[in-house]
């Protein structure tokens, strides 16, 4: 009869060796066929070695556990492994798929290699559908755990050096000729990006449009008054310049 | 907020409509006492027509006022001061002729009777009291206000200061990081004791200052490079030749006291967003400077670098949240991107101790 074959991935040397010595332990007949230390050398082996099982860690660099499984055509079984993943075990409890926990025990290991041989045991199902969903899901969700979309840097070139500004120290932006003007605490740094570009990729709650050329942060904002001539000036805290609200935008300052 | 204030401080946006009606009615107030003044002291015709030249220079003068700050709101007190200057000679000069034809004396008869110069004296002496009234009371409502603002601005630092200290504890040992170390460790001591041995003490190193610091004890430069370069030997371990890494802290600041959780998570974070994700991995520089009284510290890594695609806050705000709650203005974060490739976080505080 063939022995089953697997596959090890982990970007860490130390713990491939372990799983390996454990597996080897635990599971004699089982084979190794291969090992990588990234996601992509893990697609690409696995993709031309098919394994009958692929432990995947799921953070690594270039592809993560997760990336790979679902871009896998072949009928493999994969076993997650990870440190630790609090929204991605909950899911694979509620979808079976099998996982390991780091450092990785020998009861839990028994267990996974006690599943593994009897689903190597019965024909191979195709669940990939349901698993492709849920591995879509957490692939999301690792990527960007709770990120709103937002911009939250300015790249703003001064000479050869690329700063890196916090959208969250701004305190305007301001349309100046071709360029746009991006003032913070400690001064003033010219981008390419338009106001009406910035207006819709900044937070809307954070920064207001209240002129055609300008975008205020609201957290900057000392107090709004009316001027002699009856136009609306914004005051901001620690500053000595006021800033125009065109008639367009003095609804956002209508009284609650 | 008002805005006149002439002329400890340099009128602002202009003058607004409540503070112009609040002049007048103020002036009205003041004319009416000038007029009870001057009938006391038996200057000028009876109380009546004391009363009428008062209001008609009064108001004049106020108008003239009110004019030359809405139309040259400038920023200089000196020459802010030489324009409501100008504008009393003329308020009192236009105010007297215009009194004095209402009323029927005649201008040439007024003239007569008291001279350019004492009417012009009376005139600016007046307008000058009322203006300095009326600034000094902008003044101490100014000054409220500020006290007020800045009561709130401490106790708004207070409480990001404490949010960011909370934060920090609750991310402080990474669970990621402690469960790969943990298996690194049990692994080692099957294949390799030794290695296995000091992971573990760089490991307890790591734990034990992180502990120490969150009770907020002041750690000083060469302790928290310490700790640093405990973190960097156990990825140096997982990570093996995907990660290199220098600390460079001169002999004479190892022991500057240093506040907590400013430079780990920087270190931190060069190796969570920039060399752990990439497959060829790279180097960390730490460098610590002195310079003109400041510390600088730089933590350059040769890793992802900011992918603006990403959105990410990269974990950074604790950092500044923490720096302006301990520093306020006086200290600087910046975050450039590192030729030719990575990220390069720099910190730059006061030193106090030069």
């Amino acid at each position: 009869m063939r022995h089953p074959e697997a596959f090890i991935a982990d970007d860490e040397k130390q713990l491939r060796i372990y799983l390996k010595s454990k597996l080897s332990d635990l599971w004699p007949e089982l084979v190794i066929a291969g090992e990588a230390e990234n996601g992509h050398e893990a697609l690409a082996l696995i993709e031309s070695r098919r394994p009958d099982v692929a432990f995947l860690d799921i953070k690594m660099p270039g592809l993560s556990g997760l990336e790979v499984a679902k871009r896998l055509t072949d009928d493999c079984i994969v076993v997650f492994i990870t440190a630790y993943d609090e929204f991605a075990i909950e899911a694979f409890e509620n979808e079976a798929i099998d996982y390991l926990l780091k450092p990785v025990t020998d009861e839990r290991l028994a267990k996974t290699v006690a599943r593994l041989k009897k689903q190597l045991a019965a024909t191979p199902s195709s669940s990939s559908g349901q698993l492709s969903a849920t591995l879509e899901r957490l692939i999301a969700n690792l990527n960007n755990p709770d990120d709103p979309g937002y911009l939250k840097w300015i790249k703003a070139r001064r000479g050869q050096q690329v700063q890196l500004v916090a959208v969250d120290d701004v305190h305007y932006f301001r349309a100046e000729d071709k360029y746009t003007m991006v003032k913070t605490g400690d001064g003033e740094h010219l981008i390419k990006m338009s106001v009406r570009q910035l207006a819709d990729e900044l937070d809307p709650d954070q920064f207001w449009r209240i002129h055609r050329s300008t975008i205020v942060n609201v957290s900057c904002v000392a107090g709004v008054h009316r001027s002699f001539s009856g136009g609306l000036l914004i005051k901001l805290k620690d500053f000595p310049e006021s800033l125009t609200v065109s008639r367009s935008y003095a609804y956002l300052f209508k009284q609650m | 907020m008002a805005a006149y204030k002439y002329p400890m401080k340099p009128v602002k946006g202009g003058l607004t409509a409540g503070s112009a009606v609040k002049l007048l009615f103020y002036t009205l107030v003041f004319d009416t006492i000038i007029a009870l003044f001057l009938t006391a002291i038996k200057f000028g015709g009876g109380f009546w027509i004391n009363f009428f030249f008062s209001q008609s220079i009064g108001l004049s003068c106020c108008t003239c006022v009110m004019a030359a700050l809405h139309f040259f709101p400038g920023d200089k007190p000196l020459l802010q001061a030489m324009r409501v200057a100008l504008a009393l000679v003329i308020g009192s000069l236009g105010g007297s002729f215009l009194g004095a034809t209402a009323s029927g004396i005649g201008a040439a008869a007024l003239f007569d009777k008291h001279g350019l110069l004492q009417l012009l004296t009376l005139g600016v002496m007046f307008g000058s009291i009322i203006t300095y009234f009326f600034s000094s009371r902008e003044q101490i409502a100014a000054s409220r206000e500020q006290l007020q603002e800045e009561k709130i601005k401490r106790l708004t630092s207070e409480k990001k200061a404490a949010e960011a200290n909370l934060k920090q504890l609750q991310a402080q040992i990474e669970p990621h990081f402690l469960f790969n170390t943990l298996s690194n460790v049990l692994n080692l001591l099957d294949t390799d004791v030794d290695k296995g041995k000091s992971m573990l003490v760089d490991f307890t190193r790591y734990l034990r200052t992180s502990l120490v610091r969150t009770r907020g004890r002041r750690t000083t430069l060469g302790q928290e490079l310490d700790m640093i370069r405990a973190y960097l030997n156990i990825y140096k371990v997982r990570m093996e030749d995907r990660l290199k890494f220098s600390l460079e802290l001169p002999d004479h600041l190892k022991d500057v006291a240093f506040p907590p959780m400013l430079l780990q998570p920087l270190v931190e974070n060069a190796i969570k967003h920039g060399l752990e994700p990439k497959v060829e991995g790279g180097e960390i520089l730490v460098t610590v400077e002195e310079e003109n009284g400041r510390l600088r510290l730089a933590v350059a890594d040769t890793g992802m670098g900011i992918r603006v695609d990403y959105h990410s806050g990269l974990g950074l705000a604790n950092v500044r949240e923490r720096l302006e709650s301990l520093y306020g203005s006086r200290a600087r974060f910046i975050l450039e991107e590192n030729l030719p490739c990575g990220v390069k976080a720099t910190l730059e505080v006061p030193h106090a101790s030069s």
